[in-house]
């Protein structure tokens, strides 16, 4: 084998630590800003289908609790015109580690002082425990459809990921510095070294595209198992979000070292003529 | 193709693509280890409990038997409106294992109880909202049950006020063919845990054997 056959395969096994380092780098802050951001989350749970669905199933579930209760269904839903619940508030408890369910003794009071209100101004005589039981009711249609009902396993996710994906970063930027000096050495000339630079850059790029777009076509027909589906299609649409960022960051990575690389290049040209 | 370009083909494009491969090979070799997490296992989450189904409208069984086995009978669906029942000239429509939303202004037949003219007990109910078509029955009423099986006859033995839902079932032992037929007792506004139960026997009509 010749020094330059060895320097090749070399520079291979290097590059490939490089983007592989990359992609986990990369791929660990695409996550932390995304799946991990309240704000992201918050901002895809808040989505028009997501607030208009679960207003919808507040509405229906509450037309349950007037059939039951006798007491019409806009007594209750005037509650949203003093609080403003929706799977987005729920989604920042989470984040937050704060409950995610919205039943409490208060919301539960806010609902029998409606009901009273009404009874009171149409003369109506009723018992406090029953308007109790109807309050109650109410309250849990409330919470079941702003809330998030059992958010243990997604709890348990965000902390999971929190923890890791500083690992995951750090290992990344490690493999990067640890592969790219080796790789630097293997070259004499300036020009060779800002190539090789320019040549890992793309193959991070590149990792990140093509991982980011198999991503994206595997998720086309995969549905998590969450109930109800609005907030499985908000997740789906969240993790897409994510693979968009992670191809289109790739793309960019892409499109700063080609041009780069085409600059030295052009540049030794003119050196050698 | 001079050296100094095949170099650049060589360093800048050929192996940063094969590189790529590689690492993305890498990827998912080591990812499959992570995708059995949250939010693509196989475990069922849970973020709220409702839920949204259409009524589903059954359609005539043309049966035309007295006396039917339980296989003939089409499948009955949850959400499955499958007649209607009439009480005293008022009537409602006979649903199936509704879900709660679906159960408004119907007559639910609970999925753990038998249908009408099946042996053992069939158990019914409404909301307070129609509940004083329910609460009209008296002793010896006659309540009509018209399915896509055909219709069915049942006779009011007795009517009770109970305390608590899960009391209700008991009142129909020892009576071979019957309905229970329930409704929040009570006139006043609120939800109440006090039942009006009817309970009523089969006299005439399809019976449905095992």
């Amino acid at each position: 084998m010749t020094f330059g056959k060895g320097r090749t395969i070399l520079a291979a096994i290097l590059t490939v630590i490089i983007a592989a380092g990359g992609l986990l780098f990369f791929g660990a802050q695409a996550v932390r800003c995304t799946l991990c951001n309240e704000q992201y989350m918050a901002k895809v749970f808040a989505s028009k289908a997501v607030v208009s669905k679960t207003k919808e199933n507040f509405e229906a579930q509450i037309q349950v609790v007037a059939a039951k209760s006798n007491i019409p269904a806009q007594v209750f839903t005037t509650i949203l015109d003093n609080n403003a619940p929706s799977a987005e508030s729920a989604v920042q408890r989470l984040f937050r580690n704060n409950s995610t369910t919205f039943y409490n003794e208060d919301i539960v009071e806010q609902f029998e002082n409606l009901c009273k209100e009404y009874l009171d101004g149409n003369s109506m005589k009723y018992s406090k425990d029953m308007i109790h039981n109807t309050a109650v009711s109410a309250a849990q249609a409330y919470s079941d459809s702003f809330g998030i009902k059992e958010p243990m396993q997604a709890k348990e996710f965000l902390n999971q990921v929190k923890s890791s994906y500083g690992k995951f970063s750090s290992t990344g930027l490690l493999a990067i510095a640890v592969a790219y000096a080796p790789l630097v050495f293997l070259f004499s000339k300036k020009k060779d070294v800002k190539m090789v630079t320019c040549g890992a850059l793309s193959s991070i790029g590149l990792a990140m595209v093509l991982t980011g777009i198999i991503c994206l076509l595997l998720t086309v027909n995969i549905h998590p198992l969450i109930t109800p589906e609005l907030y499985s299609n908000a997740i789906v649409v969240a993790v897409r979000g994510m693979l968009g960022a992670v191809s289109l960051l790739g793309a960019v990575i892409i499109g700063t070292s080609s041009y780069l690389v085409l600059r030295v290049y052009k540049k030794s040209l003119t050196i050698d003529e | 193709m001079n050296h100094s370009q095949k170099k650049f083909v060589k360093f800048a494009a050929v192996i940063p693509a094969i590189a790529a491969l590689l690492a993305t090979v890498l990827f998912f070799a080591v990812f499959s280890r992570f995708d059995n997490s949250f939010p693509f296992d196989n475990k069922q989450s849970v973020f709220a409990d409702y839920d949204m189904e259409d009524v589903i409208v059954a359609e005539n069984a043309m049966l035309n038997k007295n006396e039917i086995i339980k296989s003939e009978l089409p499948l009955i669906t949850s959400n499955t409106i499958f007649g209607k029942i009439s009480i005293n000239s008022k009537s409602l429509e006979l649903i199936y294992d509704a879900n709660p939303f679906n159960a408004i202004g119907k007559c639910n037949v609970a999925e753990n109880g038998k249908l009408p003219g099946e042996v053992g007990v069939s158990i019914l109910s409404c909301y307070k909202s129609d509940n004083l078509v329910v609460k009209s029955l008296e002793a010896e009423d006659v309540v009509t049950v018209d399915t896509i099986y055909g219709k069915c006859e049942y006779q009011v033995i007795d009517t009770y006020y109970v305390d608590g839902e899960e009391n209700i079932r008991a009142l129909a032992d020892g009576i071979g063919r019957a309905m229970l037929i329930y409704c929040d007792s009570t006139k006043s506004s609120g939800i109440s845990n006090n039942y009006f139960v009817a309970v009523c026997q089969m006299t005439d009509g399809v019976k449905i054997n095992p």
